[in-house]
């Protein structure tokens, strides 16, 4: 029975925690402009993200090494640093994002100014991390976040023309009154909304941390192959969501305030509370693991002790450089910068991104020093190599696509 | 090892230098396109504005969310007007239509402060502002047509770059 | 570091027992850790005795030997060219090491050694001072 307890926390804990504020933003925005006819991307980013956090999981637990330690031992110091440039401030940029999404979900809770809340969300990130065990961390937010159900529940509520909707994700193709390289663009940063880099070193450092073996990968494997996409089909509900209630009446989603609107027009204050709630949780959740990201990749590159695990003082600079990285995205934040455009920008570097992780990865799952037999199969190192076309594809395409449209104006 | 270095730090600086470039390529837009995307936004704002005082007149929001929610509108139609009052008109049809597109963007924005006081202070009477907004958001749709019609057919002016249709 | 493998085998001495390493797959960029299996750095250089840079190895000559990791800013040297000078670079001897594999094993404390000095003056300066730093989490 309690292994049963066990399964499904896993499981709604990946579904709860696979939604963050740009998988929010980005599928609101695409939905408001877009309907549903990019639902197609979140399917594939679905189906990309199942394959790289089961690679990542299965290479920590097989060979006992995370992401980055592997990263330096296999690709050379250079390479390696160049990596971690790029991947932490392309971190960096998420924390910042996930930061200011708390603050905005707390302002539509309390009216209270965004800017008021940044310091209180980073101090509140710092002080979880600084004492809560890494278990509990994990199950809280991802349990709690799973009230972003009420995103599908306020789509039924809906009684939206299911026809339509279908007819639009399955014509794939920018409608008439926006242009082809905005619906690319949205393309792009929807993939990189779905297959976020940071979930990489998340999974594959706490693999680590809870000392996986390879029965906690089979159960791994679970939480992920059903979770994500779970997860996947919420992202689904809020572009729906935003596709019939606002998408008519031309409401270009720019703000959190706009993302929740559907929620409240289907199910009232009720819906609107679980959804806050869920927010809250979502973004805090992912704040905490970003915060987390930028710690591992820095430890592991320079060979620094880290690890929850460990107390802080055993594990004194992993500690210093998130206290720090968390100081830098409040000071972003403090600028004025709308968080929404920070959101944005964090998805679409994302993708940018998205090849520096990735590859190694699949380097190294395939390679028998490190995995022994697990080493990759036939067919994963087809749908691998077949998503490593896609990734680079919408990382070459990532930049250009944001000039030429203005960051999708 | 060094040679991929180099050029790695090389794209990067590309990379950039063309993200600086955003901004500024976006400032280049022509007074029609700059006109489309203010009454655009215009729009989305009032019509959100629309919908979250009837979700509060029917009570099927929260106050704080309302107010957050006006607040973004209120901050999109300033953004807005900014952007439109900015412009240098080419021509007398230009300042015209101008002049037209800051007059709804205003009269979008007194409502929404309207509905914004009525909220958060009990100034004046939620439902009253109802017509307003109403009209407001009438005045933006009609502007719609005539904005993107100019845009669509730049007669005088250079067209834009991609991204003039919306 | 130069390898000629003829420099190694003469023949009258039998093959060298023990593991055969690579040193820049096997031992560079590794992680070492401490006898309680503590992260101390990666093993960021490796300092050779019996042999200098640039000349050639005498057939005959005495074998070279690994006689410490180098850690500190060598990294930074390997990356861009140059020598730190020695008073800078902090080095683990080489009879330290217990164990080479997928990490570096040594058979002592981390905080005996000079390598962990940052991380135990940022512990006691500044991360164990926070309240909260010194104990386990919850």
């Amino acid at each position: 029975m309690s292994k049963l307890f066990a399964v499904a926390l896993g499981i709604l804990t990946a579904i709860g925690g696979f939604v963050d504020i740009g998988d929010l933003v980005t599928n609101a925005v695409v939905g408001s402009r877009f309907g549903m006819s990019l639902a197609w991307v979140v399917l594939i980013g679905v189906v990309g993200i199942c394959i790289y956090a089961q690679m990542s999981g299965r290479v920590a637990a097989v060979s006992g090494r995370a992401t980055f330690e592997i990263i330096r031992e296999r690709l050379g110091p250079r390479a390696g640093l160049a990596n971690l440039a790029a991947s932490f401030l392309i971190n960096l940029l998420t924390v910042t994002a996930e930061i200011g999404g708390v603050a905005l979900a707390l302002q539509l809770a309390t009216s209270v100014a965004p800017g008021w809340w940044i310091p209180v969300a980073a101090f509140g990130v710092w002080i979880v991390i600084w004492r809560a065990r890494f278990k509990l961390l994990e199950n809280v937010t991802g349990l709690l976040g799973l009230t972003l159900i009420v995103f599908a529940v306020a789509l039924f509520m809906l009684s939206p023309d299911w026809g339509q909707l279908a007819g639009q994700a399955l014509q794939p193709g920018p409608p008439s009154d926006e242009p082809v390289a905005t619906y690319w663009f949205y393309a792009v940063a929807l993939f990189g909304a779905a297959m976020t880099p940071y979930e990489v070193f998340f999974f594959s450092s706490g693999a680590i941390e809870e000392q996986w073996t390879k029965q906690d990968l089979a159960k791994s494997r679970l939480n992920v192959l059903v979770g994500f996409p779970l997860g996947g089909l919420l992202s689904l509900a809020i572009a729906g969501c935003a596709a019939v209630v606002l998408l008519p009446q031309a409401i270009d989603v720019t703000s959190l305030s706009q993302v929740v609107l559907p929620v409240a027009e289907a199910g009232g204050k009720v819906a609107l509370a679980f959804v806050i709630v869920g927010i809250l949780a979502a973004t805090f959740g992912a704040a905490l693991e970003t915060t987390l990201s930028s710690g591992y990749t820095l430890a592991q590159y320079f060979g620094w002790s880290w690890g929850k695990f460990r107390k802080p003082a055993k594990a004194a600079r992993f500690h210093l450089s998130m206290i720090i990285a968390l100081l830098i995205a409040v000071a972003i934040l403090a600028t004025g910068v709308d968080p929404i455009l920070v959101t944005e920008y964090s998805v679409v570097f994302s993708a940018v991104a998205l090849p520096l992780t990735y590859l190694p990865i699949l380097i190294i799952a395939n390679d028998r020093e490190y995995m022994g037999d697990e080493v990759n199969g036939r067919a994963m190192n087809f749908v691998g190599q077949v998503y490593l076309v896609i990734i680079l594809a919408a990382a070459i395409a990532a930049i250009p696509l944001l000039i030429v449209t203005g960051a999708g104006a | 090892m060094q040679a991929s270095r180099r050029s790695r730090a090389a794209s990067a600086a590309a990379s950039a230098a063309l993200v600086l470039a955003v901004p500024l390529l976006a400032g280049c837009a022509s007074p029609e396109a700059t006109f489309e995307a203010a009454v655009g936004q215009g729009v989305a704002a009032t019509e959100t504005a629309r919908l979250v005082v009837d979700q509060q007149l029917d009570e099927r929001t929260f106050t704080t969310t309302a107010l957050a929610t006006l607040g973004d509108a209120r901050r999109e139609l300033v953004a807005a007007s900014g952007q439109v009052a900015g412009t240098d008109a080419a021509s007398e049809a230009e300042s015209e239509t101008r002049t037209e597109v800051l007059d709804a963007l205003d009269a979008a924005l007194d409502a929404v402060n309207a509905a914004r006081d009525a909220m958060a202070s009990g100034v004046g009477s939620l439902e009253a502002v109802v017509p307003q907004l109403d009209a407001a958001a009438d005045g933006l749709t009609a502007l719609e047509q005539t904005v993107d019609a100019d845009a669509d057919s730049p007669a005088d002016s250079p067209a834009g770059p991609a991204g003039s249709d919306g | 570091m130069t390898e000629n493998p003829d420099a190694f085998q003469t023949d009258a001495a039998p093959p060298p027992a023990g593991q055969v390493l690579d040193a820049h797959l096997h031992v560079l960029d590794r992680q070492v850790l401490d006898r309680d299996d503590v992260p101390v750095t990666t093993a960021d250089d490796l300092e050779l005795d019996g042999i200098e840079v640039g000349a050639p190895i005498e057939p005959g000559s005495p074998r070279p030997t690994v006689s410490a990791i180098l850690t500190g800013p060598q990294l930074v040297m390997r990356l861009f060219g140059g020598h730190a000078p020695a008073a800078r670079t902090i080095r683990i001897p080489w009879r330290l090491v217990s164990e080479v594999g997928t990490v570096i094993h040594l058979g002592v404390a981390g905080d005996a050694l000079d390598a962990t000095w940052a991380e135990r003056w940022v512990s006691r300066h500044l991360i164990g001072r926070i309240p909260g730093g010194r104990h386990a989490p919850e």
